[in-house]
């Protein structure tokens, strides 16, 4: 309580400072969250289609194979990490890392895609390998740019370099929660072609009819697989784009509401310090008085 | 005449979708016109311009890079990586012109 008055008073003004900077911000992600969400419903209907088409070939022709689709007995292992450039976002950054890091562990030849500077500073710290990173991502994420890490990563994979490729994101599941999540993107799962078999989506690709496939299904799985696996990782990074603004705007109405609790007790504190100066005058006074009369 | 409904869409948005009578593609083994009641097909396209000839006269060209096209007989979706409308070409929907309203 030493200090005196005009201390506590600018650190109430730099704080209410603060506090109005944090608020901007909130509001700021909270509009960057709502234009989001609404990108990652835009994507639906193309993802359906893509995903619909690909039903289809599977339940037309029999028996398809790729390298897309070859499992491999080998665990050398390719983590597509899906953060974010900045920070003030909470534990987002943190969370991911450390799932992408679990996942990569025990894994014999990990190595990393690194999708924002903050997966990327991490993970380099960490010595782990960096197959490429994508960072300077703005705030919307065009389709090439999901085209680019998903080639990179499909390159890597029939390179030989990696056995398997890993996509770590954060799953949008509302504004105030997003949750790290690991999915295989390579080699591709054969459920997502209908089971592989006997699905009810193979029997509905039968039941539309034998489709022709020009040049022949060979070739358009062979043209629609790499870009199935591009609109996986698109989807991918709106949702986790989400998911930042979402955890962006939570952190920083933590951030506002501390600054407000902060500004009570200061406010409470530059009364007392207030109180305490008066009382000292009124005691000077009251013992100079004494001593004149004494 | 039949009509045959269109779509074309890309992963970041619908571009266009209403009816035609025939649409004129690039695909893997050529041009190729779709008019309605084709059989069943899928292939891919070379990137170029998608010619819908619409009902009543009139043509629109939409430009689209890379991308699938899936025929059914009463149905025609063109799933493009990019597609480029024409300038002041208008989406519809179901016959009714909505104008695209800008961002």
């Amino acid at each position: 309580m030493a200090q005196n008055l005009k201390d506590v008073r600018r650190r109430i003004q730099s704080v209410k400072n603060l506090r109005k900077i944090t608020a901007a911000m909130k509001m700021v992600a909270a509009s960057k969250l709502r234009r989001a969400q609404s990108r990652a419903e835009a994507a639906r209907p193309y993802a359906e289609a893509v995903q619909g088409v690909l039903l289809r070939l599977a339940a037309n022709a029999q028996g398809l194979r790729d390298p897309l689709l070859a499992e491999r007995s080998g665990d050398a292992t390719l983590a597509i990490v899906v953060a974010s450039d900045r920070g003030l976002a909470g534990a987002y950054n943190a969370n991911l890392n450390r799932a992408a890091a679990q996942k990569l562990a025990g894994t014999s030849r990990p190595q990393v895609v690194a999708v924002g500077r903050k997966v990327r500073d991490f993970f380099r710290h960490r010595g782990v390998r960096i197959a490429a990173e994508f960072t300077g991502l703005g705030d919307e994420i065009p389709f090439s740019l999901a085209d680019r890490i998903a080639g990179e990563a499909t390159r890597l994979f029939l390179d030989g370099q990696c056995d398997r490729v890993q996509l770590v994101y954060a799953q949008f599941v509302n504004p105030v929660l997003s949750r790290p999540v690991a999915v295989q993107l390579l080699p591709l799962a054969r459920e997502e072609l209908g089971g592989g078999g006997q699905g009810a989506a193979r029997q509905r690709g039968a039941a539309e009819g034998e489709y022709i496939f020009e040049p022949d299904a060979e070739a358009v799985l062979a043209k629609l697989l790499p870009h199935y696996v591009s609109v996986l990782v698109y989807r991918a990074l709106l949702e986790a784009k989400a998911s930042e603004f979402g955890a962006r705007m939570a952190a920083m109405d933590n951030a506002t509401r501390n600054a407000g609790d902060l500004i009570d007790r200061l406010t409470l504190q530059s009364f007392r310090v207030r109180q305490a100066a008066i009382t000292n005058e009124i005691l000077e006074i009251v013992a100079g008085a004494n001593a004149l009369r004494g | 005449m039949a009509l045959i409904a269109v779509e074309v869409v890309t992963p970041e948005r619908q571009v266009w979708s209403g009816p035609a009578e025939m649409v004129i593609a690039r695909g893997a083994e050529g041009e190729l016109g779709v008019l309605p009641h084709h059989a069943p097909l899928i292939t891919f396209l070379v990137d170029g311009p998608l010619r819908i000839r619409r009902p009543g006269g009139g043509e629109l060209v939409i430009g689209t890079r890379g991308g699938f096209l899936e025929v059914k007989p009463d149905r025609l979706t063109v799933l493009a990586s990019e597609a480029e409308l024409p300038e002041g070409a208008a989406q519809e929907d179901g016959g009714n012109t909505v104008a695209v309203v800008e961002r």
